[in-house]
């Protein structure tokens, strides 16, 4: 039979099984053989063992960068949202304050701010439909996930650049 | 298979305590969102840089009134969502986590009130 294996843990031993042996429990067969056991500290043992996905030595995919990206582009949209709302407020205060704000805003970092603003919008909106055909079932295809994570790219530039540039 | 306890399914709550409204309400100011963003992000970029006057009349007229405080009510509303999953996954600590959601909800939502105010105040 062809071998197999599983670990198991409890409070402060962790071992691995493995091969096939029959063992009888009740009506049940279990097959496996210790092979050997690895002792941890009590201290050592769960507690400092890093967590499963263990990002510091995971290679980059696009399915995790894409990921991790919706969540800071959620963040940096959230934080132009007030920037957003000083502007709107600042039209309701009147030409004094609009006026400065709105110097700050067309200036050289202001606008590279923008861009970068638009880019992580249009990035956000294109990659939450993408999460939305999910919720209903559609694209979970390895090749599908691929291909609709470059298409979302490619939709977040053509759009920031349709309204920056058009 | 179901690990939904019968009660729970009742109580609509899930393994947070909270049931599943959070993640509906999520999900749906997104849907939401998504022509109200692309009207946004094509409508602002022209106005920026525009003279005080031109821009207070962009706001008054009512279609776009009643689109920017669509657009901030759903904005603020999904962002404040969206912060809250980020911070409960990545703030550990206890303390600072319920700090850090209080302090996100009163900020999006003071910014959210004043954008809807601003713009009643310009357009009526």
């Amino acid at each position: 039979m062809a071998p197999s294996w599983a670990t198991c843990q409890t409070r402060n031993t962790s071992f691995c099984l493995i091969d096939s042996q029959a063992i009888k429990v009740k009506n049940i067969t279990l097959q496996f053989s210790i092979i050997g056991i690895f002792e941890f500290g009590e201290t050592e043992s769960l507690s400092t063992r890093p967590l499963s996905p263990h990002l510091q030595v995971y290679r980059p995919q696009i399915t995790s960068v894409l990921s991790i990206l919706h969540r800071i582009t959620g963040v940096i949209i959230a934080l132009g949202a007030i920037v957003i709302s000083l502007w709107i407020e600042s039209v309701a205060r009147g030409d004094p304050w609009y006026g400065s704000l709105s110097d700050l805003l067309v200036s050289p970092l202001g606008k590279i701010l923008m861009i970068i603003w638009t880019l992580c919008t249009a990035y956000h909106l294109c990659n939450g439909i993408r999460h939305l055909a999910w919720d209903i079932g559609y694209g979970f295809e390895i090749p599908q996930v691929y291909r609709t994570g470059k298409l979302v790219m490619v939709f977040a530039i053509i759009i920031t650049a349709g309204v920056w540039w058009i | 298979m179901k690990l939904e306890l019968p009660l729970a399914k009742v109580k609509g709550m899930g393994a947070s305590g909270e049931g599943s409204h959070h993640w509906w309400r999520q999900r749906l100011s997104a849907l939401v969102l998504i022509p109200l963003t692309l009207w946004f992000l094509f409508s602002i970029i022209d106005q920026l840089g525009q003279s005080h006057f031109a821009v207070q009349e962009w706001i008054a007229d009512p279609f776009t009134a009643f689109c920017l405080i669509l657009y901030s009510i759903f904005m603020f509303y999904h962002a404040q969502l969206g912060l809250q999953v980020v911070i409960e996954d990545y703030v550990h600590n206890r303390g600072i986590r319920l700090g850090m959601l209080l302090f996100s909800k009163v900020v999006l939502l003071l910014f959210g009130i004043l954008a809807v105010f601003s713009v009643l105040r310009i357009a009526l």
